[in-house]
């Protein structure tokens, strides 16, 4: 057991088995828990791509390293790619809280944020019930692997009525350290009746490392209530980062959120989004940038569960070099649930003959007075409108740059939050100028 | 067992040795009892007294089958199949010796086809239709041959054609669906008693639209069928194929394979109308309809357009697919599928884009009523090397009553970025505004249903001949009697 770590020709179920032992040990209630969830990974082992699930997505890299549990670890400064100062701030650091950086001042009131070891020392019984009822049944692997070993996470609270108007801003910074470690980061948001909130999540990453974020982000919100998500994904160029978000929506709910993935070697982000309300309304954002040799995968999961709820789906991926974007969007309509109107749209560019984008929208509906529609496309830069631009003076490469821009445009001006819109949108550019130059 | 079915002597000796063994089942006999091993694999082959390399193939297929598992990915609830109970040959009931003409078919046959509301010389003088009709696994008429052979045509039973034809047959046979595919084109390779075979030598436009129907007849007999068309260089064919069945209590297996072959500036036209027996209100008997359908544009220029009307069948599973090897070949794929009372369909195309500038056009009709289950499946594949390729993809459902369903699963891999892709589905039922305007207007509430369906289906129907347009309408009324509400 002391070989942990180290490259080991044990399997990847006995590796995590020893992490597990060497990591967790004790037997109250949440260990057991942890227990069981490791026993279900350990029983299904990695998905692999004959699931239907992860067809594109190959696990095999990521399964034949070991990652050993990060400890905690420090960081001095603010870092610059940031997004926001404003609002409360939480940094997680390798998955371990980093109070220092973390924002000092008073909460707002009717918010409470807390870590989740915070949680735990106050209320331990009620965190292994959350757990237990939010956790221990899902199917997903990987879900159960975060269970077995998270370390720490954010716990938002939001009070019936509570309005807030500073976005709570979670960072999930991977340091160097991190190297050939894996963190299990959680994100568990509450939020009452007719309550709002703007919720940043954001996955950093520091060059060179390797390393494996498995994160889970859970929301509930109440009859009337409206949360805002924004999802950044900037792990760093060799990171594996998967992340599995899980909301529920009651009567008149509201959802949005904006995923962008932009880093990692192997990103994927699940979404479920459940809608058990009437009235309830879920809108899924997302941009996919695959370069270099890059795996991106989104896979959406919308579920009619009540009549009369509306959901809006609208992804697109740009993939250059060797990249590969995937989009897998499902619609649900479950029998009985009339009244649906739902629309999903994939749109795909693809810059380089070595690219490759696999996109499968689907719709499975089991009411008839329903308007339920999907589109996909995928081609290139449209020639006259690059054609245009040349005329006028642009050169080829800002040209394209222009029009990638505006392809991404739609998606990220659905960002409503001024800093962080303009902080992607830099990105956005930068990483496609770059991507134009070393083609031109 | 034979463990390495490619080393041929092996193959060989065990092949002589099964036969010599004994299945000496009497060669006259019409029906082998049911079950399925080498023997009758043995005794179908030499029934048709085909050559050697048919029943290495055929044993080939066997023996690969018996490592296959059965698939269950499809979006369908099947009940277990046991594929020991099913009779893998029969014969009709009167042997004629090969009727040269109609008058020499037994005109019970032809009653049976009347009733069926085919009337089959007139359709065939009237349309100038040649009707090759498998009934029951041999072909029993044959019409048109004459004017066909002027032309160079070679339209036959596939039996006839392994006799005349041997070496087009190897040439072509399994090259577009090889007997290791899938399970149910594995199975049918191994044990498939007839079908069709069309061959259009080169520059020949084919004079007349070439039919089949297929029927299934004998109780527990599962209808193996094999078509294999071969277009040569710059010839032309347009191919109908319509089925029907008697009402039966037991699920019947229907497991065929067509192979369409289009060489360099070829076009293939395959229509199909398949009007099975469904099963009844509660969803009791009916046929599994488990198809491969498959074609490859490998010559340039060339063109493969499948039009089908799937109303029939308690199960369809099928993908009529179009692989696109030459540059700028076009593949096609037209389809209604009807899914009322407690049928199930999952069905769709593959389009698999290899040459520079290929095109294919996707356009899908689902319709789902009563506990009806519809499912589109459809996989669009650009290669690298599919320069400018570009594909259309439109699937709409339109559901009727509220216990059905309707499912997209479209899948997109795209790997050339001047490939261009695109795919549109809506879900919806019929209008109740469009309904009211109808009625409004003096329209009976089923006529106005089935107008609404037509225009539906509209863009399908105009892709299919004139006199089976005018059926699959009637058809889908039919099927879709009594489901308005």
């Amino acid at each position: 057991m002391s070989a942990v770590g180290a490259k080991s020709t044990a399997s990847p179920i006995e590796r995590y088995k020893a992490a597990f032992d060497a990591r967790w040990q004790g037997n109250d209630e949440l260990t057991a828990l942890r227990r069981a969830a490791l026993d279900q990974f350990l029983s299904t082992g990695f998905p692999t791509q004959r699931d239907e699930a992860w067809k594109y997505t190959n696990l095999r890299r990521l399964e034949t390293r070991s990652f050993t549990p990060a400890d905690a670890s420090a960081l001095d400064a603010h870092q610059p790619d940031w997004l926001t100062t404003a609002g409360t701030r939480i940094v997680l650091v390798n998955g371990h809280w980093l109070p220092a950086l973390s924002s000092q001042t008073a909460q707002p009131p009717g918010v409470t944020v807390l870590t989740l070891k915070q949680w735990f020392q106050r209320e331990p019984a009620a965190v292994a019930a959350y757990l237990k009822e939010h956790d221990q049944l899902t199917g997903n692997a990987l879900e159960q692997l975060n269970l077995a070993f998270f370390e720490d996470g954010v716990v938002v609270n939001l009070a019936d009525n509570a309005v807030l108007d500073a976005p709570i801003y979670i960072v999930h910074q991977s340091t160097t350290g991190a190297a050939g470690c894996m963190s299990h980061p959680r994100v568990m948001v509450r939020a009452g009746r007719n309550s709002r909130a703007t919720i940043i999540e954001h996955y950093l990453g520091a060059n060179e490392a390797e390393y494996f974020t498995n994160a889970v982000t859970r929301f509930e919100i109440a009859a009337g209530g409206a949360i805002t998500h924004y999802r950044g994904q900037r792990e760093a160029p060799r990171a594996f980062h998967i992340g599995h978000i899980q909301t529920k929506l009651a009567k008149d709910a509201r959802y949005s959120i904006h995923d962008i993935q932009l880093g990692a070697s192997l990103g994927r982000t699940g979404i479920t989004a459940v809608l058990e309300g009437s009235g309830a309304d879920a809108a899924l954002f997302g941009l996919l940038t695959p370069m270099g040799t890059q795996h991106l995968d989104a896979h959406t999961r919308i579920d009619h569960i009540a009549p009369h709820t509306t959901s809006e789906e609208d992804y697109r991926g740009i993939a250059g070099g060797k990249g590969r974007g995937v989009f897998n969007g499902k619609i649900i309509v479950r029998p009985d649930a009339q009244k649906i109107d739902s629309r999903q749209s994939s749109r795909n560019l693809l810059l380089s003959p070595t690219a490759e984008i696999d996109t499968k929208p689907e719709l499975e509906i089991y009411a008839n007075d329903v308007k339920c529609s999907h589109g996909a496309t995928t081609g290139q830069l449209d020639a006259t409108a690059l054609f245009y631009l040349r005329s006028r003076g642009l050169s080829e490469s800002d040209a394209r740059a222009l029009l990638i821009r505006a392809f991404a445009e739609s998606i990220l001006s659905t960002i409503g939050l001024e800093p962080v819109r303009a902080a992607l949108e830099k990105q956005i550019d930068e990483r496609f100028k770059l991507a134009n130059e070393t083609k031109a | 067992m034979a463990s390495n079915p490619q080393t041929d002597p092996t193959l060989e000796a065990l092949v002589a040795q099964k036969y010599r063994h004994g299945f000496v089942t009497d060669i006259e006999s019409d029906t082998v009892p049911p079950g399925l091993d080498e023997d009758v694999i043995t005794f179908i082959s030499r029934k048709k007294g085909e050559p050697q390399f048919m029943l290495d193939w055929r044993l080939r297929s066997y023996r690969h089958w018996l490592t296959m598992k059965e698939p269950h990915w499809a979006h369908l609830r099947i009940q277990p199949i046991d594929y020991q109970s099913i009779s893998y040959y029969s014969a009709p009931k009167p042997k004629a010796d090969a009727p040269k003409s109609l008058e020499e078919v037994d005109p019970k046959l032809l009653e049976t086809y009347d009733k069926l509301g085919i009337p089959l010389h007139e359709r065939a003088r009237l349309a100038g239709v040649a009707v090759d009709a498998v009934f029951d696994s041999v072909s029993v008429a044959t019409t048109f041959k004459e004017r066909l052979h002027k032309a160079g045509v070679i339209f036959c039973s596939f039996s006839e054609a392994v006799q005349k034809y041997p070496e087009l047959v190897e040439k072509y046979l399994g090259s577009v669906v090889p007997y290791t595919d899938n399970y149910f084109a594995t199975l049918n390779s191994a044990v498939f008693t007839d079908g069709s075979f069309v061959f259009v030598p080169k520059g020949v436009r084919c004079p007349m639209e070439l039919s089949t129907y297929f029927r299934i007849n004998a109780a527990k007999t599962g209808q193996f069928e094999r078509t294999l068309i071969v277009a040569e260089e710059g010839s032309h064919v347009s191919y109908l194929e319509g089925c029907t069945a008697p009402m039966r209590d037991e699920n019947q297996l229907h497991a065929a394979v067509v192979e369409l072959i289009a060489l360099e500036g070829a076009q293939i036209k395959y229509s199909t109308v398949q009007n099975w027996y469904p099963g009844d209100e509660n969803g009791v008997g009916g046929i599994y309809n488990f198809v491969t359908k498959r074609g490859e544009c490998r010559g340039a220029n060339s063109k493969i357009s499948w039009t089908q009307v799937e109303t029939g069948s308690a199960i369809t599973w099928k993908y009529p697919s179009c692989i696109l090897t030459g540059d700028n070949s076009v593949g096609e794929f037209y389809s209604v599928a009807v899914a009322n009372n407690y049928q199930q369909a999952d069905t769709g195309t593959k389009m698999i884009h290899i040459g520079k500038n290929t095109r294919s056009t996707i356009v899908s009709k689902g319709i789902s009523a009563g506990h009806g289950q519809n499912a589109y499946r459809g996989l669009v594949k650009v290669l690298p090397s599919a320069i400018n390729a570009r594909n259309f993809t439109q699937c709409d459902s339109l559901l009727m009553g509220d216990k059905c369903g309707a499912h997209t699963f479209p899948y997109m891999e795209v790997r050339t970025p001047t490939a261009s892709v695109e795919h549109e589905a809506t879900t919806s039922k019929i209008g109740d505004d469009q309904l009211f305007y109808c009625l409004s207007r003096g329209i009976s509430e089923e006529d106005a249903v089935n107008m609404i369906v037509n225009g539906f289906c509209k863009a399908v129907f105009k892709e299919l001949p004139m006199e089976f347009a005018v059926e699959a309408q009637n058809l889908l009324a039919v099927s879709l009697e009594g489901s308005v509400g």
